[in-house]
């Protein structure tokens, strides 16, 4: 397996976890229409990576990583703040994962999945914090922490 | 049964200094770098004995302009110190790591600062002008303050996207990581 196919592929583990923790995230936050938004899109951006993971593994012969029944989180969801403090984990722990796939990518495609999800997981990371209430709201290299 | 991932065991990410190696080594080689392989490949036949600027230096130097424009924005109204200080920080992070790749961190001088132009604007980052954000005099209201700053970071995100996309992918991290901060101080300047 290439560098990039297996950084692919733990990104792909990662974005499966992700879409699991939303749906505890999206419980807990169920009685906040807007804070329930927030989450539902969020789990709709990561489904949509998920898919092109899928495929662009798939496109290289390589079985991809399937999604597990359940995962233990690092946050108990017990109401909203804990909620979106997992949302925040959820996204910040995700930049590291796609921040380790870029200097892997040679292939064109894979630059820009890259780049557009580190990008899309900084953006929402950061407008959690904000709705959380957490300073700083911003980190100074995404991905890196 | 709930399983362990590693998404929430996060292994530490590679430093930069080890992959500014790689690229000093590839500087000390003459600049001798992957031909690109048809019309699919990144890696970017950039060659240090060529006049070609480093697309790095675009990038530095509006990191510059963002660095100063949050600077005199807080100093014009303190009140918005807390909310751009961060950012300000953010900006001196990339110009220390940026300076450090371009391997002018040892002379302590810096370009001046340019305002970002993106390669090719979002229609968001062009939306008030054909060419992108002002680098007019700053607005003197603070409302009209933030929304010029927000432009620059969209269009400095589109700028470290550009290269990111464009360059040799050992400098893919770091200009991913800016285009994102960038992307991020956007949104917290809305």
């Amino acid at each position: 397996m290439t560098d990039v196919v297996e950084r692919l592929a733990e990104a792909l583990e990662s974005e499966h976890a992700a879409i699991y923790a939303y749906g505890i995230i999206g419980a807990g936050l169920a009685a906040d229409e807007e804070l329930l938004e927030l989450a539902t899109t969020a789990e709709a951006a990561h489904r949509d990576r998920r898919d092109a993971l899928l495929l662009r593994l798939s496109r290289d012969g390589t079985t991809p990583p399937a999604a597990l029944p359940a995962y233990e989180l690092p946050v108990d969801v017990a109401d909203p703040n804990t909620a979106l403090l997992l949302s925040v984990t959820v996204e910040e722990r995700l930049t590291v994962f796609w921040h380790q796939v870029l200097p892997e990518t040679v292939q064109a495609d894979d630059r820009a999945l890259a780049l557009d999800a580190l990008i899309d997981c900084s953006v929402r990371a950061t407008r959690h914090r904000v709705r959380a209430g957490s300073a700083p709201s911003t980190v100074a290299l995404p991905g890196t922490v | 049964m709930a399983r362990w991932c590693s998404l929430f065991d996060v292994r530490a990410p590679e430093p930069y200094s080890r992959i500014a190696r790689r690229n000093i080594f590839r500087h000390i080689l003459g600049g001798v770098g992957l031909l690109a392989l048809g019309g699919c490949t990144t890696e970017a036949s950039t060659s240090s004995s060529t006049a070609s600027p480093d697309p790095l230096e675009a990038v530095l130097a509006s990191a510059v302009y963002l660095a100063d424009r949050h600077s005199a924005a807080a100093t014009a109204f303190p009140d918005l110190a807390v909310l751009l200080t961060p950012l300000y920080d953010a900006h001196q992070t990339h110009i220390t790591a940026l300076a450090r790749e371009l391997g002018t961190s040892e002379s302590g001088i810096l370009p001046s600062g340019q305002p970002p132009t993106p390669a090719s604007p979002t229609p968001e980052a062009s939306s008030s002008s054909s060419v992108g954000p002002s680098s007019d005099p700053a607005p003197t209201e603070s409302t009209a303050l933030l929304a010029d700053l927000r432009q620059l970071e969209l269009a400095g995100q589109d700028q470290a996207k550009a290269v990111c996309l464009s360059d040799s992918r050992y400098r893919a991290a770091l200009l991913g990581a800016i285009a994102a901060a960038r992307a991020s101080h956007a949104e917290v300047l809305t």
